[in-house]
């Protein structure tokens, strides 16, 4: 697909060259875009310079051959680029690959393993030099041949070129720093210009280019950059930086070799231990340099992920401090008494090492307890549980165990070792008051309200206990104290509260089932919900709850059906009353008997 | 002398003549054909206008052949006013249902038996049940045939059934000695619902009822009418004692058959249609159509039926109708039979009701909340139910405000634990947490001062702290639990006084808790077994790690203690000079080590191409990760001696680690 992109790149710029040989235009190359995007697609987004070099190689060969500018057949002939062979802006392509060649080579031997040695680093320097060369023709013939913009960007490129090739020689930085100034100058107001690609692209080259300039001027003295700040330096991220980093590197371990030359001794507990080996000293100044990050003035400005990280190097640093240290004892023979300071000197950098676990430890549980809080502001956070406090202070106890064995270890046992364990005893029944807090609170989230009180007691014993020792030890135990105090309260007042709710859902459970009791009495017959009226004397909203939507069951309405019933049967007695008048006497003797009358039922 | 002569030849003449008129007459009345009675009392009074015995003997012949009309015309007629007349004449109007003629007419007759019998039905007709019963208890010396049946039935009507079976007793009579004094009797058992008493009495009375008119040589069908009431009456007690299928089979089976009189009718197809409700409106309507006046273009009742039904039945009926309509959504003619009750029913809060169900039906709530307003304005007397439709109406649609408004006003249910309950969920619905604490306050302050027995000062009590907990109000609902443990000392209050207090004054909640059993349960927990739980969950793989580490602690502090024998030690180890102690992050898990980079692994990963040139990008993977070291190659170099010496010194920790566990 490459070869196919660029066969059709190559049938459309055949217009143009004849355009060219006709009206003679001004040729424009972005120079930044050109480059950024070549360097991305090709292996430096991983720092691969050896696959960008072997790109622009290719791509030199694709770009003489379709220009017909090769150097003769067979034997080499050299065939200089000038301005009147510069009849395409491909020919510009040439010349600025043919710098990033070199450019990359020169970086690639810079990644080597290792570092590079003397004849890498000669071999480095002239690469770079090239690259310097072809730059500034580059840079010259867009004066000539291309716009304004074109030519800007060029000389950007030179200047950053001189720069670099400086920077390495360590020579000059004067003239490094105008050069990188120089650049960062095009850059800025190229990047005010332009489409918006164009612009953040500029200015990111800017950020690229600002380090460099500091650094510079950190060597010519006019700076006064810790070791910290330039640490800070060293996060900047990109590919021009490569080189920039190791530089920085380089210069960091040079002052750490200067200030660890005066350092002879480690300090622990009050005691001193000599320091023999030079790359153990740099180590644990490395380390101790990283505390300063942690516990300085600007801690509480750093957020907990950074704090993470900076208490992961301080680990590693100690963990090659004590490798060598262990390094050492074993190439030492049979002389007892440097055995006995390695000893101790390993023991010490171990307890320092655990003493950063144990604080980065706590501010996972400084994190995990703010967690706990805000889960119950913020339901949309992922819930954070009890057991997961219960498991950080398994790790501090465990910490704490192995800090406490380890100082209590060896042979002679020193006043300040053995205050330093009853220290450690008590932050660890400090820690394992806390973690049956949480215990007793995971248990009370699930309901179980026996458990969860005798736990929350015991975690209130557990506190008092390690107050009253804290009480008897002398030291700065202040905040500790504090909240060990704050814990007491918060076992009382929760165990106070696991009680009542105990007692309130043991009554609860004895009225459901004689509720239910009663329940069943109804067997077959459908509780219809009630009116008002009804159960006035039961405290129930007829309209549900404030919060709750439910049919409102004031009163029946629509009214419902009625039912009537049939009057009583009223017979017409007063029909029976009226009879005919007696009229015998009007007849003649022939006579009949009267009969009854039926009753006559009138509703 | 000379008169003498003359009488004496016409009397031989017309004496065999009327004489034998009269034989005939004598004959048709025994033979109660009373067609051909009246013709020849015409022929007696056209041969002797002035016969009374023929004149009274017409009149009684027309009132037994039903034609009263007729029988009217010929009294008025007549030229002579006899006295027993005015009896005769009341009872036609009587039967007209002119009442107040009938009254007026009956006093000029002098006070018997009859006419105190014809009063009494003509005032039970007019439903002044109490004059009734005045006169038959004067009458109940006269040992006048069946009137305890009458007597029965005034007494259900006016509304003293319990009554009933005293009056039995003194008359000595017995409630199955006829199938209508069962029935009567029934239905005052009905008023007081015995429902059950009630049916047996009238299976009895139809029983009796079928052997009775067997007796009397009646056919099947004049049986069935006969005992009509009876059926209709069963299936209402069984609709009212749940056996709603049953009674609809009844009803049913009385309509079909067609075998009933038109008051009967008209019961069945009532409590039919009450039975179904909202099911089959159509049938239920074309069965209510059966009772309508045919003359007339909107549902009236038809006038024989106007005059049998009473003023309760019929407002029934109506009221049916109007709900049907509404069911199956005619409006129109809903809202015409809403519009016309309001006349018919004057004092009844039905047809309000009804009008208000309508503008509910076309979605007018505020317009029938206020129709019920100014209905609870005008009748005072009835306005609790009419408040209690609006506040059903209002909050149906929403209108909490309103609901709660007509609540207020019902003021003997004021204070009410239902009633309270409903106000404050109302108030909180619309929004007014303030009105809903004043309406706890008042209810509390009420029955803070009420002095019956039956005091519901301590619920409300509960409910107020419950209701200002849940707004944030701690410290007054403190104080009301702690009202409430002074005064009832219950267990509801202690806990809920317990659990607030406990958040504000440790100290405090402590002190109540102590008056607080003992949790269930308690006793059988063994704490130590609980601290070393994770949590409430069982026990997951990763948690199996830390359980280890407890039970490895604890067979340490176990051996320790078990130990007698000296330490065996592996070889070549010195306890006076035990080496560097193992790594205190051993036991943790790799991720959470703090040497853990997973960030390496994955730039290792996303390096890996395809086979080709595998070698090369082997060997530029291992510069890149190497690169972050940033070590020169003789640096290099002494680490990687270095990692190696690291990594001997590792195996003789781990043996010797191992020997000393076990």
């Amino acid at each position: 697909m490459g070869k196919e992109s660029q066969t059709s790149a190559m049938e459309i710029d055949a217009p143009k060259s004849m355009n060219s040989d006709l009206i003679v235009p001004k040729f424009s190359i972005n120079v930044l875009q050109l480059l950024k995007s070549a360097q991305m697609q090709h292996g430096l987004r991983h720092g691969d310079y050896t696959r960008y070099r072997r790109y622009c190689t290719a791509r030199l060969r694709r770009l003489y051959k379709s220009l017909k500018f090769t150097h003769g057949r067979g034997k080499y002939a050299k065939r200089a680029l000038t301005e009147s062979t510069v009849t395409e802006v491909r020919f510009l392509h040439v010349i600025l690959y043919t710098a990033e060649r070199a450019w990359s080579h020169a970086m690639e031997k810079r990644q080597l393993p290792n570092g590079p040695n003397a004849r890498q680093r000669i071999y480095l320097i002239g690469r770079l030099r090239k690259a310097v060369k072809w730059a500034t023709l580059f840079s010259q013939l867009c004066a000539v041949k291309a716009d304004s913009r074109t030519s800007l960007e060029a000389e950007a490129y030179e200047s950053y070129m001189k720069g670099s090739l400086l920077f390495e020689q360590d020579q000059n930085w004067d003239v490094a720093l105008k050069n990188f100034k120089s650049a960062r100058a095009v850059y800025e107001e190229l990047g005010k210009y332009g489409d918006l690609d164009n612009q953040v692209l500029c200015r990111e080259r800017v950020e690229e280019l600002e380090p460099s300039i500091r650094y510079c001027l950190h060597k010519i003295g006019q700076s006064d950059l810790q070791a910290s700040e330039l640490l800070q330096i060293s996060d900047v991220e990109g590919p021009a930086l490569d080189l920039f980093k190791a530089k920085l590197e380089a210069a960091m371990a040079e002052a750490r070799s200067q200030q660890a030359a005066s350092m002879t001794e480690f300090l622990w507990l009050g005691h001193r231990f000599p320091i023999s080996n030079a790359k153990t000293r740099v180590s644990i100044l490395k380390a101790q340099e990283l505390e300063k990050d942690i516990h300085g003035p600007l801690a509480d400005s750093i957020p907990a992920d950074k704090r993470l990280v900076i208490f992961d190097k301080i680990f590693s640093a100690y963990h090659e401090a004590r490798g060598y240290i262990r390094a050492d004892l074993a190439t030492t023979g049979s002389t007892e008494s440097v055995k006995d300071d390695l000893n101790g000197l390993d023991k010490a950098v171990s307890a320092v090492l655990g003493e950063r676990t144990i604080d980065r430890n706590l501010l996972l549980v400084k994190v995990a307890k703010s967690k706990l809080a805000k889960r119950h502001d913020d339901k949309n956070e992922k819930l954070t549980k009890p057991e997961e406090l219960v498991r950080l202070y398994d790790l501090l106890l465990q910490n704490t165990g192995d800090l406490s064995d380890l100082v209590s270890s060896g042979r002679d046992k020193k006043p300040e070792e053995v205050i330093f364990a009853e220290v450690c005893s008590c932050k660890s029944l400090a820690f394992r008051a806390q973690r049956c807090f949480y215990v007793a609170k995971s248990y009370s989230v699930a309901g179980k309200r026996a458990e969860a009180y005798a736990l929350y007691c015991r975690a209130r014993n557990l506190a008092d206990d390690a107050l009253k020792k804290f009480q008897m030890l002398d030291g700065d135990n202040k905040t500790m104290m504090k909240e060990l105090e704050d814990l007491c309260n918060e076992c009382r007042s929760n165990s106070c509260i696991e009680h009542a709710l105990g007692i309130m859902e043991e009554k609860k459970t004895q009225e459901n089932l004689s509720e239910r009791v009663s329940n069943i009495s109804l067997t077959g017959t459908e509780r219809l919900e009630k009116f008002l009226l009804e159960k006035l004397d039961v405290y129930e909203s007829a309209v549900g709850d404030s919060n709750v939507k439910c049919t409102p069951r004031i009163a029946g309405f629509p009214p419902a059906f009625q039912a009537i019933s049939r009057n009583p049967i009223v017979l017409d007695l007063a029909y029976n009353m009226i009879e005919f008048p007696p009229i015998e006497n009007r007849m003649k003797k022939d006579r009949k008997a009267k009969g009854g009358f039926i009753s006559r039922i009138f509703g | 002398m000379a008169p003498k002569p003359k009488p004496a030849p016409s009397q031989p003449a017309p004496p065999p003549a009327l004489e034998d008129l009269f034989t005939t007459l004598n004959r048709h009345i025994q033979a109660s054909a009373y067609d051909n009675a009246v013709r020849l009392t015409d022929q007696i009074l056209a041969i002797a206008p002035g016969d009374e015995d023929a004149l009274r003997c017409k009149v009684v012949a027309l009132i037994k052949n039903d034609r009263v009309e007729d029988t009217l015309s010929a009294i008025r007629s007549s030229k002579k006013q006899l006295d027993d007349f005015h009896f005769l004449k009341a009872y036609c109007l009587y039967r007209q249902n002119k009442l107040d003629e009938a009254l007026e007419s009956l006093k000029r007759q002098e006070s018997n038996d009859e006419t105190m019998l014809l009063e009494c039905q003509i005032l039970y007709r007019l439903g002044k049940m109490d004059a009734c019963l005045d006169i038959y208890r004067k009458l109940q010396n006269s040992k006048i045939d069946n009137m305890e049946i009458n007597s029965v039935a005034a007494l259900v009507m006016s509304g003293r059934s319990s009554e009933v079976q005293g009056m039995l007793d003194s008359l000595r009579v017995k409630a199955t000695s006829s199938f209508e004094l069962a029935y009567n009797t029934a239905c005052s058992l009905i008023a007081r619902n015995e429902y059950t008493d009630a049916e047996q009495l009238l299976l009895s009375g139809r029983r009796i009822g079928q052997e009775v008119l067997m007796e009397d040589n009646l056919a099947d069908d004049e049986i069935e009418i006969e005992l009509s009431p009876i059926a209709v009456q069963l299936a209402y007690v069984q609709q009212l004692l749940g056996r709603k299928q049953d009674a609809i089979e009844a009803y049913t089976d009385v309509i079909k058959r067609d075998m009933a009189d038109e008051s009967s009718i008209a019961v069945a197809v009532n409590n039919l249609v009450s039975l179904k409700g909202p099911k089959d409106v159509s049938d239920s309507l074309r069965k209510l159509d059966r009772l309508k006046d045919k003359e007339n273009q909107s549902f009236r009742l038809a006038p024989g039926l106007d005059l049998k039904l009473s003023a309760k039945e019929k407002e029934a009926i109506y009221a049916n109708r109007v709900l049907l309509l509404l069911h199956a959504n005619k409006n129109e003619q809903a809202r015409e039979l809403v519009s016309a009750l309001p006349d018919m029913f004057p004092e009844s809060v039905i047809p309000i009701f009804l009008q208000a169900a309508l503008l509910v039906r076309e979605n007018k709530a505020g317009r029938a909340e206020e129709i019920l307003a100014q209905f609870a304005s005008k009748f005072p007397d009835k306005s609790k139910v009419v408040h209690l439709a609006r506040a059903q109406v209002a909050a149906a649609a929403g209108h909490p405000h309103i609901a709660a408004d007509s609540l207020t006003k019902i003021s003997d249910i004021q204070h009410m634990p239902a009633t309270v309950a409903t106000l404050v969920s109302l108030k909180e619905r619309a929004g007014d947490i303030d009105g809903a604490a004043a309406v706890l306050d008042n209810a509390t302050k009420w029955w803070s001062n009420a002095m019956t027995e039956d005091n519901k000062l301590n619920t409300i009590t509960q409910e107020a702290a419950l209701f200002k907990l849940r707004h944030g109000k701690e410290e007054e609902a403190a104080q009301l639990y702690e009202q409430l443990v002074k005064s009832q000392g219950s267990i509801e209050a202690l806990v809920g006084l317990v659990t607030t207090v406990a958040r504000m004054d440790v100290a405090k909640a402590e002190l109540y808790e102590k008056q607080l059993n003992a949790l269930p349960g308690l006793k059988g927990i063994d704490v130590d077994s609980l601290e070393r739980t994770s949590g409430v969950k069982q026990v997951d793989a990763p948690r199996v790690g830390v359980a280890e580490t407890y039970e490895e602690g604890k067979n340490k502090t176990k051996s320790k203690k078990k130990r007698k024998r000296k330490p065996r030690y592996p070889k070549g180890f010195d306890p006076a000079n035990p080496g560097p102690p193992p790594d205190p992050e051993r036991w943790l898990p790799k991720r959470e080590r703090s040497t853990y980079r997973p960030k390496r692994k994955d730039k290792r990963a996303a390096q890996v191409r395809g086979s080709q040139g595998a070698v090369v990008r082997d060997k530029h993977d291992t510069g890149a990760s190497s690169n972050s070291s940033n070590l020169k190659s003789n640096q290099g170099t002494s680490k990687g001696a270095a990692q190696n010496a690291v990594s001997e010194q590792t195996k003789p920790s781990s043996k010797s680690r191992k020997k000393s566990r076990n």
